[in-house]
């Protein structure tokens, strides 16, 4: 009978299965051996045997690795200390296999081989290693041209989708504006000193492909401020091509009834478009963005740790969105000296908002209020609008 | 104006008051700092200075605490392998 009957039971599905993974890695590496006893004994005992938190970093560095100690070194003790790298990825994730291969290479060497693209922060990592092994590890990849990642109260690891680099869709350069606020901020990143954790994630339409309304404090969405481009001889051929169906499947999904169809021509009423790329989505060739292109700044999201989760809501409906990006970044300096001072101990910034009203914050960070930071426009049951009097 | 030397000994004292007692945190310590020297002698710039140069001389640790803490040097009680 194997050593392993409970964790073995993962590997029987149709899917893909770590077990297997981190069986084919523990015939040559003795991490992972110990790796899966340990792990048996968790599914038997109904409990984890990871020790959480303690002494992480590397020389200098308060982020990037996350210390992680069994509490059984006796029986498995290959696996008394596993800790894990975080490795500040590329913008958008473009990795040459030459890239691919070094960091693999590197991980075999210095800890268990395996590793998780990408983490929900957006780095490379990598799991299991011992304290001995984290600074050899760091030199050879900063000598490579790699550094870091966030963890802790810091700036986390800034990500973006590939905008500019291959999608059409792209109303800033969000690999530009990643890679620059990567170096802007590499304090911020390296030596923690905030309440908690803050993070920087950056699409470049409202698509939002690396979901950053729920997953950054900070989301930084491509949006423009003109009308939507619209070429009509495209929506002729979308409707006589027979795939689209213009009335159904465009006009009356759209979330604001702001688009007309009269079977030959589509009218879209731009002041009431909200921007949410449905349109464009279904009929890429007829319409897309417009021209007058830049961001949108939302504040707030967060998962739950300490409180519920969050979305995050707009501060800035647009802004433009250029190296050097001075005017962002004048922002978000205003909201961190704000945060910094009126944050409480594992406080997010969106429940640093929530707590003392958004009305207050904008204030404080000097913006103007402004109807497009309401964060739930229409749903309030107290406004009446005059259409409905019109009615009676 | 408190001078860097001055900021970084207490900074350091502070730590070491509390260790093995209280996890404590950059933003908590830099009140701390600041109070005591007074604001026109000490702004939370120099703190993050005077802490940059202990980090840096490995004279104190980040550690993770629910958030990061600031930690003297010490091997882990849990690394015992
Ligand atoms: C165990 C085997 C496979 C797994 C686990 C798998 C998994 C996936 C996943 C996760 C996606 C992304 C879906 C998404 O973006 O939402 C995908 C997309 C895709 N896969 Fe697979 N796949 C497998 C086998 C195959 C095979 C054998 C083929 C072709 C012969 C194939 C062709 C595609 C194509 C064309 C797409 C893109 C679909 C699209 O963009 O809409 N896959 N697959
Ligand atoms: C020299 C040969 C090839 C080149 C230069 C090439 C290039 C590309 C490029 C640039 C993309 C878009 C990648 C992206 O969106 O991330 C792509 C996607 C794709 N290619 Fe190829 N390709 C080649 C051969 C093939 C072959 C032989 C197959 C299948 C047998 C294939 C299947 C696909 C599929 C299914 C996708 C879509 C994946 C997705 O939906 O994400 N390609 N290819
Ligand atoms: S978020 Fe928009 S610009 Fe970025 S990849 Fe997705 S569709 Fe393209
Ligand atoms: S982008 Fe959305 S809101 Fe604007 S016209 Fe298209 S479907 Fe309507």
């Amino acid at each position: 009978m194997s050593d392993t009957p409970m964790i073995d039971q993962l590997e029987t599905g149709p899917w893909p299965s770590f077990i297997k993974d981190i069986k084919r890695m523990a015939a040559k590496n003795a991490m992972c051996k110990d790796l899966l006893g340990l792990l048996e004994m968790s599914y038997k005992d109904k409990r984890t045997h990871w020790k959480h938190g303690g002494i992480v970093g590397v020389r200098g560095y308060g982020g990037g690795i996350i210390g992680r100690y069994s509490d059984s070194p006796e029986k498995f003790p290959n696996v008394s200390h596993f800790h894990t790298v975080r490795v500040n990825q590329p913008s958008a994730w473009f990795y040459n296999t030459g890239a691919l291969r070094y960091l693999c290479d590197l991980w075999e060497k210095h800890g268990s081989g395996l590793t998780n693209l990408h983490g929900s922060t957006g780095d490379f990592v990598m799991l299991g290693t011992t304290t001995d092994q984290l600074e050899p590890i760091f030199t050879d990849l900063s000598e490579h041209g790699w550094d870091l990642g966030g963890s802790g109260s810091d700036v986390r690891t800034p990500s973006c989708c590939n905008g500019m680099a291959r999608c059409e869709f792209a109303c800033y350069d969000t690999m530009n504006l990643c890679y620059d606020l990567t170096n802007e901020y590499q304090d911020e990143l390296h030596r923690p000193a905030f309440p908690y954790k803050f993070k920087f994630k950056m699409s470049g339409c409202p698509n939002d492909c690396v979901a950053s309304i729920a997953r950054s404090d900070c989301s930084i969405i491509g949006t423009w401020r003109d009308d939507i481009q619209q070429d009509n001889a495209a929506v002729t051929e979308y409707a006589k091509g027979g795939k689209v169906d213009i009335a159904n499947d465009v006009v009356a999904k759209c979330p604001t009834g702001c688009m007309s169809w009269d079977g030959s021509k589509l009218s879209i009423d731009n002041k009431n478009c909200n921007r949410c790329m449905h349109c464009i989505n279904v009929m890429p060739k007829a319409l897309r963005p417009g021209k007058d292109k830049g961001a949108m700044i939302l504040l707030g999201a967060k998962a739950p740790i300490v409180q519920g989760a969050l979305l995050s809501s707009v501060i800035v409906p647009f802004i433009k969105m250029e190296p050097p990006y001075e005017e962002f970044k004048d922002l978000i300096r205003r909201i961190w000296e704000f945060w910094d001072e009126h944050g409480e101990n594992r406080e997010r910034i969106g429940e640093m908002i929530v707590r003392i009203g958004k009305g207050n914050f904008v204030e404080e960070i000097g913006l103007e209020p402004l109807p497009a930071m309401i964060k739930e426009p229409r749903s309030n049951p107290y406004i009446f609008y005059e259409e409905y009097f019109e009615e009676e | 104006m408190a001078s860097l030397e001055e900021i970084k000994s207490y900074l350091f004292q502070k730590v070491e008051s509390y260790a093995g007692k209280k996890q404590v945190k950059v933003p908590h310590l830099t009140q701390e700092v600041i109070e005591h020297f007074g604001e026109a002698e000490c702004s939370k710039k120099d703190v993050k200075e005077a802490l940059k140069e202990l980090i840096d001389e490995e004279k104190l640790v980040y550690g993770y605490f629910g958030g990061t803490t600031i930690e003297l040097p010490h091997v882990e009680g849990s690394a015992n392998a």
